[in-house]
Parts: C-alpha cells; sequence; structure tokens
C-alpha cells in the first residue's frame, strides 16, 4: 500500500512540474483578476435594463460581486478542466511511449497499485492548483468587496470531486487509449456530463425504445456534473448542508472507484 | 553446465497479432533455455530475432502465447520474485523532471528501503556509477551515457540476484562501454546472474559465459563461449623473449610433424584496449 503512496508523490512531482500546468495557472490568475479588476456592470444603466435583467431593486454592488465571483469560479473550472486534461491523460502513455513503465514494472509493485496511485497523484496536482486559483480569487473578492461567501469555498470543494471524478475516467482511458483520444473524450465527458438534466428529459420523451434505452444509459453512465455545481445556492446565497455535501462526496467516490475499477482490470494484462 | 536453473523456458512462444486476430509476426517459436546461477549469458541476434520479446517475458511485462517461462521457479509476474530482479533497458527512460536522487529514492521506496538504508544506497552507487555531482540535476538534461548510468544505478540499488541488461553498451564510448563491462563483470563475481542482450559482438565476447543465438523468432544454437569459439584443429602458442634461433627451430618442428604453420608473428592488442590505455596516459599526464 505505501507503493500507492510513493507512485503518488512521484505521479504529482513528475506533473505539477510539467511548464503547461504553469502557464495554465498564470492564465487563469490573470482571468480571475481581470474579473475582479475590471467593472463588470456599469453603475449607470437604464430601468429597462434592470427589467430585462431581472435585477429590479437589486444591489448593483452586490450583483456585481456575484458576476465577478461567478467568473472567478468558471475561470478555476475551466482551466482545472484543462489542467486535467493535459497530466491525467498523458501520464499512462507517456509513461508507456517512453518504456519508463519498463522499469517500473520490474520493481515489486502491482498493477493495481500503479493504477491507484496515479491517480492520487493526481488528485494531489488538483488539491495543489485549485486552492491557488480558489485563494488568489478570494484575497481579490475580499480586497475589493470586503466579503466572502462560504457558499463559495463548498463550491470550490464540490468542484474539486468533479475533478477527481474527471482525472478517474482520464487515468482509466489512458490504460488502453491513445492521449488525443483520451483528451477530446475527457472534454466531451466535462460538456456531457453539464448536460445530464437533458439527456434524462430526453430519456423519458423518447418514444421508440432503443433510443430510450440508449439514452438511459447514457445518463445512468456519464457523471452527472451539475450534481456538484453550486452556482445556483451562490446566486441565490442559500447555505449547502453538509448532507449535500456528504452525497456529493459520496457519490464522487463510488465513481471514482468504478473507474478505477475498470482501469485496473484492463491494465492488469495489458501487456507494454 | 551444473549449477541451479534461475531462468527456464518451456516451449516459449510469443505471436504478434493484429486487432483482428490475425498473425502479424511470430516473434518467438517454441524456445527452450536455461540460465544458471552466477553466469553471464548472453542473447545474441540481428534486430528483430526476438531479443527483447524474451526479455520482457521473463521480466513479466509481456505474456507469452504459449509455453511457460519461469525464474526462480515462479511465474515472472509474481510480484514476491520482483525485488530479486533487475532490469536496466536500452534506453534508460527516466522521469524527466525529477533529478537522479528523486528518481533512485522513488526506486528505493518501491522496493520498501528504510529512510536511512536508502540514502546509504543511493550515495553508494551514485558513487559508482560517477553521478554524484550531478544528482541534484534533473535527468531530461542527462546525456545518454548519465541516463545509462542512472539506469545501472537503479539496477545497483536493487542489489537483485538476476540482473537483466538490454543493449548495455549500445551508444556508449569506449570508456563508457568499458565501465559497463566492469560493472557486469563484478555483479558476477559478487554471484549475481546476469542475463544480456546485445549485437555488440566483441563486447559479448570479452565477459559471457555462454550465449544463446536467435534468429527471426528460433533458438540456432546454445552453448559456452568457450566451447563455441574454440577452433578445435588450431593450436595456438604464446611465448614471450622468444630468440630468432628458437623461432626457426619451432617453425621446422611443426613442419616435420606434419602441422600447417598458419602464422609465426607478434600478436595484436585489441583496439579497445589500445584506445583505454591511451586516454588513461594522457589523463595521467595532466
Amino acid at each position: 500500500m505505501k507503493s500507492i503512496w510513493h507512485l503518488a508523490v512521484v505521479s504529482y512531482k513528475d506533473s505539477i512540474r510539467k511548464r503547461i500546468l504553469w502557464v495554465f495557472l498564470i492564465f487563469s490568475l490573470i482571468l480571475i483578476v481581470s474579473a475582479v479588476a475590471l467593472e463588470v456592470m456599469s453603475l449607470e444603466r437604464s430601468s429597462a435594463f434592470d427589467k430585462t435583467a431581472g435585477l429590479e431593486g437589486t444591489d448593483a454592488g452586490a450583483t456585481e460581486e456575484k458576476m465577478t465571483r461567478d467568473m472567478g469560479m468558471a475561470s478555476i473550472a475551466i482551466f482545472g478542466v484543462l489542467i486535467i486534461l493535459f497530466t491525467a491523460a498523458t501520464q499512462i502513455p507517456e509513461e508507456i511511449e517512453g518504456r519508463t513503465l519498463y522499469t517500473l514494472l520490474t520493481f515489486p509493485l502491482k498493477r493495481r497499485h500503479y493504477i491507484v496511485g496515479k491517480f492520487l497523484g493526481q488528485v494531489l496536482v488538483i488539491l495543489t492548483m485549485v486552492p491557488v486559483m480558489t485563494a488568489i480569487l478570494c484575497a481579490a473578492l475580499l480586497i475589493k468587496y470586503k466579503t466572502l461567501d462560504l457558499v463559495m469555498l463548498k463550491g470550490v470543494y464540490t468542484l474539486i470531486v468533479q475533478l477527481s471524478v474527471l482525472a478517474s475516467v482520464s487515468v482509466m482511458l489512458s490504460t488502453f487509449a491513445p492521449v488525443n483520444f483520451n483528451i477530446i473524450f475527457c472534454f466531451v465527458v466535462f460538456l456531457a456530463g453539464h448536460t445530464t438534466g437533458y439527456i434524462s428529459t430526453l430519456a423519458q420523451k423518447a418514444t421508440l425504445l432503443p433510443a430510450k434505452w440508449g439514452l438511459t444509459a447514457l445518463y445512468t453512465i456519464i457523471p452527472n456534473f451539475e450534481y456538484f455545481n453550486l452556482s445556483n445556492e451562490l446566486a441565490l446565497k442559500t447555505d449547502v448542508s453538509c448532507a449535500y455535501l456528504f452525497s456529493v462526496t459520496l457519490y464522487g467516490l463510488i465513481y471514482i472507484a468504478s473507474m478505477l475499477t475498470i482501469g485496473v482490470v484492463v491494465f492488469k494484462d495489458r501487456q507494454v | 553446465m551444473d549449477g541451479n536453473v534461475v531462468v527456464r523456458t518451456y516451449d516459449l512462444t510469443k505471436v504478434y497479432r493484429t486487432f483482428w486476430g490475425k498473425t502479424y509476426v511470430r516473434a518467438l517459436n517454441k524456445v527452450n533455455l536455461e540460465v544458471y546461477e552466477g553466469e553471464i549469458f548472453a542473447l545474441l541476434g540481428p534486430n528483430g530475432s526476438g531479443k527483447t520479446t524474451t526479455m520482457k517475458l521473463l521480466l513479466g511485462i509481456m505474456f507469452p502465447t504459449d509455453g511457460r517461462v519461469e525464474v526462480f521457479g515462479k511465474s515472472p509476474r509474481d510480484v514476491t520474485i520482483k525485488k530479486d530482479v533487475g532490469f536496466m533497458p536500452e534506453e534508460s527512460y527516466l522521469y524527466r523532471f525529477l533529478n537522479a536522487d528523486e528518481t533512485l529514492n522513488f526506486y528505493g521506496n518501491l522496493m520498501g528501503l528504510d529512510r536511512k538504508t536508502r540514502r546509504k544506497r543511493i550515495d553508494e552507487v551514485l558513487e559508482t556509477v560517477g553521478l554524484t555531482e550531478v544528482r541534484k540535476r534533473r535527468t531530461r538534461e542527462y546525456s545518454k551515457g548519465m541516463a545509462r548510468r542512472i539506469g545501472m544505478a537503479q539496477v545497483l540499488l536493487k542489489d537483485p540476484k538476476l540482473v537483466v541488461l538490454d543493449e548495455p553498451t549500445i551508444g556508449l564510448d569506449p570508456m563508457g562501454a568499458r565501465e559497463i563491462k566492469d560493472v557486469t563483470l563484478k555483479l558476477k563475481e559478487r554471484g549475481k546472474t546476469v542475463i544480456l542482450s546485445s549485437h555488440l559482438l566483441a563486447d559479448v565476447q570479452d565477459i559471457c559465459d555462454r550465449i544463446a543465438i536467435l534468429h527471426r523468432g528460433d533458438l540456432i544454437k546454445t552453448d559456452s563461449v568457450e566451447n563455441l569459439l574454440t577452433i578445435e584443429d588450431t593450436w595456438e602458442i604464446v611465448a614471450k623473449n622468444l630468440k630468432d634461433e628458437t623461432r626457426r627451430r619451432v617453425r621446422e618442428v611443426i613442419q616435420e610433424g606434419g602441422g600447417d604453420l598458419q602464422r609465426i608473428g607478434h600478436p595484436r592488442e585489441s583496439l579497445e584496449s589500445l584506445f583505454l590505455k591511451t586516454i588513461k596516459e594522457k589523463e595521467v599526464e595532466k
């Protein structure tokens, strides 16, 4: 079991030192700071605009803060996904193609420990990058608006779980799929995961049985990333209960376990 | 040759197939060989003969289509034997963003070495392979020779009973090749069994006890270097301080005895030993 941790640490170090990660981080920080620094909405606006945008009677400052926070969170989410795509998707194929894996497999290391260790390494990358981006956003919000919403931090937590789920999909795919396919597929999974509500509706409304089954299967298989999305709660300033966070964590863990199990089964007999 | 058998193959066969299951290439065809404890055993053959496939099969990173391999009496996929098997690949494929220290520390952790033992062994092996001064440099900045030395270092760190070396001297200059050969001989002195593959025949001839020659997946020949290279009907006499008169008499005796004298002349040292001697002398001068 210790080998899992050692592999995770090496996987983390190998990923975190890649320049592309730091390029993404810098761009995300620029985006976050820009979102805070620039005026999102002008204070001078028409009442017609207020009516259209549903802002009648609202405090412009609070709305601006909300939109800035949403933009910041969206930046963290997008760059978090990009970081996962360029690390989790590339690690195992790089080690197979680069043949680092040859030496590794001659050590007392079970193949399933290798898969789990690789995944944990990516989780460590997420736990480094996301808090850094979050800290900058929080600092910027505190400086500008003198306020910090705890629900936002809960949203960051669910984002971390979401990115971990995506990392598990990527690690699973990398046991058999080439890098390009992995990156594109994971990106599609990320997008589709935010539209599972539509898939569910389509499945219910489908009249043809094969279509109904197919859409239902798709809805079941694709991770429901909307479940991790707290933007509505942030917008309405409603609190998120610990029970909800627990259920999100449990859903994430079950999905991750499923993906890693598939990866372990595939990799067990993979010839390199 | 007597001795414990460390590696044994039984009709070892490996067929690479296309995605649709059609035979693409038969890399190994019913190969039966044995490697004994404490010997240096070479797999020889041209490119595509099955040397690397054989190595991958006995390391357990590839699986046979038919037949089987036993390493220390067990399947190569058995994790318990991994600590007794060390492998230095042809190219030392390393984690590019780690330095030598971190790389060896990682491998030491996989071996389950405690911190104190790990640190001591890492210092020793880095000293042995001559990489102490560059231990903190990332391996992506290493030259080919340096990367190869890290590969050897992780083998030495493991201190395994069986060492597998894939083309250990390829791409190295004569001094680097000599170092690798010396380390290989030292491994044998320490009771290790070494299996190496090479198509640099002069390097193999220097150090190996037995060889197996592969060609297109078939085992053509296997025997000791001594038996294979000895020319039975020819004798070699090497003598120092031979006077001209003595040489004339030796020539006469051979001719009277019905022998066919091929050559009397000065022996030649190998180009390798001349090169190494010259470089060493120059370094001493400096």
